[in-house]
């Protein structure tokens, strides 16, 4: 999947779904911004599985070791 | 004596107050005295409320004299807070011109137990506007400045409540931590902060920044403080669903015990890189205090950190956004440049992208159980990989600097956040030009006791955080 993030694209998403105005520069920024964050997910995401839902990290954390073997 | 009394800890000055070898108007006066000789040069407070901290303190007095009342562990104390921390019909700026006049309906339930505990509210304090930065920049209320020296950063965005612990002007504060805003000003400060395990203190009546990343934590200037105040906050709240019914030990009474066999894990990627040579000789001095004290110490690779880094900023970034949607579109020249450019960007994340990094955290979270917290007990590593920067190096020019200065000071801070875990961030020496250098000890979630145990244990054999600034 392509990640290619454009300042084009993020010009047309914020005005339009958005009601917000940006520069030139301020959009090739962004653009770079949400390009790094997105690819660094898309990398992650095969590590994802059908059932996975937000929720399950809360179970998680709270049902792990705490850790803190008794010591001397 | 006003000196003598500010640099009491909170533990020792609680001691006192109880056993009526010091008043609470005494301890109060003299941190209000404090608080009011260093506010011209540090920028602590926002607002100082010493006739009500003094009302208080005299009633804490009659009760104590009267026997009327069950003493609390804090009774008497005098603490201020970061400026998000909620008092029904009493104002809440959260660092921001947006709330100047913001009077919220409700109260927080951290500041209702630290009231239950006996202690008082001495003020409000500086923070970052809306908690959105990590150096203690702050257009609207002024900068805060480091009280090592003031030309420098306190970080942030706990900026005020690290500034006035470590300038003796109150003996413990709450801060949040989202990305590190408790850590980062306590190390660029030189006192104790806790980012604690996601829903072992509850966050209602606390402003949001980013709800899924979101803690409360204190900073003091001794582990023991810190274990006191934890002890009080921490525990199930209905009023924050994701605060749960885990078991909140003494966690005082669990210092005592010895550190022998601790396995503690030295990460051999990411959390060193660029790190200055002030820096490394801080963490090496400080892991042979431990290995001294009888902990095995292990290098380890741990998953992912610049990954997790980024996944974790991406939930910041979404979740700021809905938080702040209305404000930025009817009054975008209300924010500082550095706040509106960090909430920016979550307009453009897709809500499939900030999902898939919210479903990613408990993959990531299985991964460190399974391959660094079933080889060690806890992680050693430093809080920032320099001393504190100045305020003039980390102020930006222009939006485009804002994520490098961002990325720089939290890069080592922001993977707990994103895994839920504990960290306490810990005095650990000194850079040659007198600023305060820190390591954190990141744990297994509600491993608090652990890290308080370790952390106590250096602090008994260290001086570090006895340090006082020259002010």
């Amino acid at each position: 999947m392509s990640t290619k993030v454009t300042a084009q694209m993020v010009r047309d998403h914020a005005s339009q779904l958005h009601d917000l105005d940006f520069s030139d520069v301020r959009c090739e920024e962004l653009a770079r911004d949400v390009e790094r964050h997105t690819a660094e997910i898309a990398a992650a995401s095969p590590n994802l599985d059908f059932n996975d839902e937000p929720g399950r990290f809360i179970v998680l954390l709270r049902s792990a070791p705490t850790g803190g073997r008794k010591r001397r | 004596m006003n000196a003598d009394i500010v640099n009491l800890s909170l533990v020792e000055v609680a001691h006192a107050i109880r056993r009526r070898k010091l008043s609470s108007v005494e301890a109060t006066r003299a941190c209000i005295a404090r608080a009011e000789r260093v506010q011209p040069r540090l920028n602590c407070f926002i607002a100082l409320e010493a006739e009500e901290a003094l009302a208080a303190a005299k009633k804490a007095d009659r009760a104590l004299k009267q026997r009327s009342a069950k003493l609390g562990p804090l009774h008497g104390v005098p603490l201020a807070h970061k400026d998000m921390y909620y008092r029904a019909g009493k104002i809440s700026t959260c660092g921001s011109k947006i709330l100047r006049e913001y009077r919220p309906g409700v109260t927080g339930t951290v500041v209702e137990r630290l009231a239950r505990a006996g202690a008082l509210w001495m003020g409000s304090l500086n923070m970052a506007e809306f908690a959105a930065n990590p150096t203690g920049h702050n257009d609207h209320w002024g900068h805060c400045r480091n009280p090592w020296n003031p030309a420098h950063m306190t970080g942030g965005s706990s900026s005020g409540s690290a500034c006035a612990v470590a300038a003796r002007a109150c003996y413990g504060s709450l801060g949040s931590d989202t990305g590190g805003s408790v850590r980062t000003p306590a190390a660029a400060c030189g006192v104790v902060g806790l980012k604690p395990t996601y829903g072992l203190i509850s966050r209602y009546g606390v402003m949001p920044r980013s709800w899924s990343q979101d803690t409360v934590g204190p900073l003091t200037r001794t582990v023991r403080d810190c274990a006191r105040i934890t002890r009080v906050i921490a525990g199930a709240d209905p009023l924050d669903p994701t605060c749960g019914a885990h078991p909140v030990p003494n966690y005082e009474k669990e210092l005592e015990g010895g550190i022998k066999g601790l396995r503690i894990g030295v990460p051999t990627n990411h959390y060193y890189d660029g790190a200055t040579a002030d820096v490394k000789r801080c963490m090496e001095a400080s892991l042979e205090v431990f290995s001294s004290l009888g902990a095995q110490v292990f290098e380890l690779s741990v998953p992912d950190p610049a990954r997790i880094f980024l996944l974790s900023n991406t939930i910041t970034i979404s979740e700021a956004s809905v938080i702040h949607r209305k404000w930025l579109r009817q009054r975008p020249q209300d924010y500082s440049v550095y706040v509106r450019t960090r909430i920016e960007p979550g307009y453009q994340i897709p809500a499939t992208a900030y999902l898939e990094a919210l479903n990613l955290r408990a993959h990531f979270l299985a991964e460190y159980m399974a391959s660094v917290y079933a080889k060690v007990d806890i992680l050693h590593m430093p809080v920032m990989t320099m001393p504190p920067p100045t305020l003039a190096e980390t102020e930006p020019r222009v939006s485009g600097e804002v994520s490098g200065i961002v990325d720089r000071i939290t890069r080592n801070t922001r993977p707990a956040n994103y895994l839920g875990l504990p960290a306490l961030s810990v005095p650990a020496g000194f850079s040659p030009n007198g600023l305060p250098v820190a390591f954190q000890l990141m744990g297994q979630p509600f491993s608090e006791a652990l890290l308080f145990r370790a952390a106590h244990r250096y602090q008994h054999e260290t001086g570090w955080h006895t340090s006082t600034p020259e002010l």
